[in-house]
């Protein structure tokens, strides 16, 4: 039953994190990986508590992004109505929701390795978690400077959001561990 | 985490925020500017070409749908400039072109132009005094300019950006002497970079990339030795003095009087 419920978590995470367009239609929409999250999480709740919080800001980022689809319609052209920087503010506030789920989700899945007595995936999901946390740190930083940034400098300003993507796409390969580590316990 | 903490660094972000984007609408232009940067070519004496470039806001979603020149005959309006030219994150540009026949009854002073946007509205833009046949006297065989002159060499990337050491100018000439579909021509010159040998096809102005070193990063001159072979073995040599100032000082005359 819970190796369904990281399956579906992983699911949604790869829907979530990955964009896959062909024609301009996301064959990877991000709605679906929300519905997979949500699905996932409250599954687990009966595991750990702490699986609430991650499906609580999986909740409160579906909310975000109905209302940015309400405020950003985008217009004839198919590019937003707000002035340039008010618009990759607003996306990056999605993005700390996006890390919020990884990073509660990570809390949760290391409390269930600990309370299961798989203390070196518990140390593991602790590194992956600290990485992630500074990586998201750096990039909510840096992200008011890049519509000013210059040549050279966009460069160094893209390391932060690359390791950030790498941390978020690591994380596919910690719940996937996490579905084998509960079939074992099982 | 500390409650404290994650207060205070969410703050700081705010504020961060805040600035970047107070920073950005105190850059940015208020209005559609013209740059009076524009250029004049002879068509194998059938007309002129008569090219203009404007930069606007890019957080402005409205798209430049025509211009007119207010006098000119309702056929006479711009076309080309397929997309607007990012020149930093503030603004960008558009290069649009006229092709004004000779017999053309047009005013030979210019102040102002009407540009129309996609959500229907229009605006009179003050261009200054353009004299339209200013150059018309003494006319040339091969008229040279030097335009665009970024430090990329893709123009229209999204990326480009001023070189503080090269500038990279599109060097439009039209020889009026010869045959355009005969016509190969080759510059033997360390700078010229595209290629050894060109042929295009008449009525097109031939567009080279030249890189030129500029002391300043911003003007440069020197002179282009063009090399003409007609079909017929004909071997002619010009040498076509040019010079140019890049781009950047329009700009930041753009700006400063969108303020």
């Amino acid at each position: 039953m819970y190796r369904k419920a990281y399956l579906q978590i992983w699911w949604g995470l790869l829907f979530l994190l990955i964009s896959f367009r062909v024609q301009g239609i996301d064959l990877l929409p991000d709605f679906i990986g929300y519905v997979l999250l949500f699905l996932g999480f409250r599954a687990l709740v009966s595991l750990h508590l702490r699986f609430r919080t991650a499906m609580f800001m999986t909740v409160l980022s579906v909310i975000y992004r109905v209302a940015l689809t309400v405020i950003l319609p985008g217009s004839e052209e198919g590019k937003p109505i707000l002035s340039y920087p008010l618009t990759p503010f607003l996306e990056s506030i999605q993005t700390i929701f996006h890390f919020l789920i990884i990073y509660t989700m990570y809390q949760a899945i290391c409390s269930v390795a600990k309370m299961q007595g798989s203390l070196d995936f518990a140390q593991k999901l602790e590194g992956a978690q600290k990485i992630l946390l500074y990586a998201f740190l750096a990039v909510a930083f840096t992200s008011p400077l890049l519509p000013h940034s210059v040549d050279g400098i966009v460069a160094l300003l893209f390391i932060p959001q690359l390791i950030f993507i790498f941390c978020c796409l690591y994380s596919l390969i910690l719940v996937r561990l996490a579905a084998r580590q509960s079939a074992i316990s099982k | 985490m500390k409650k404290k903490t994650i207060f205070a660094a969410s703050a700081i972000w705010l504020v961060m925020w805040v600035l970047s984007i107070a920073w950005y609408e105190h850059k940015t232009l208020s209005e559609l500017y013209i740059l009076r940067h524009y250029e004049r070519l002879p068509l194998f004496n059938e007309g002129y070409v008569w090219n203009l470039s404007f930069v606007k806001n890019t957080n402005d979603p409205r798209e430049v749908r025509s211009i007119v020149v207010p006098g000119f005959p309702s056929a006479i309006r711009a076309s080309g400039g397929d997309g607007n030219y990012h020149l930093d994150n503030y603004v960008s540009y558009r290069g649009v072109q006229f092709i004004i026949p000779n017999e053309s009854d047009i005013p030979k002073k210019i102040t102002e132009l009407e540009v129309t946007f996609s959500d229907g509205s229009s605006q009179m833009v003050d261009i200054g005094e353009l004299y339209l046949d200013e150059e018309r006297e003494g006319e040339p065989s091969t008229v040279l300019s030097g335009y665009h002159s970024r430090g990329s060499e893709n123009e229209g990337s999204a990326t480009s950006r001023f070189a503080k050491d090269a500038l990279l100018t599109n060097v439009t000439f039209l020889p009026a002497a010869v045959s355009a579909k005969d016509l190969e021509v080759s510059i033997n010159d360390s700078l010229w970079e595209k290629g050894k040998t060109l042929s295009f096809s008449k009525g097109e102005p031939l567009k080279v990339s030249y890189r030129v070193v500029s002391e300043d990063g911003v003007s440069f001159a020197g002179t282009i030795h063009l090399h003409f072979r007609t079909s017929d073995g004909t071997e002619f040599v010009e040498e076509v003095p040019f010079r140019a100032r890049s781009d950047r000082d329009q700009l930041l005359q753009a700006i400063r009087k969108g303020r």
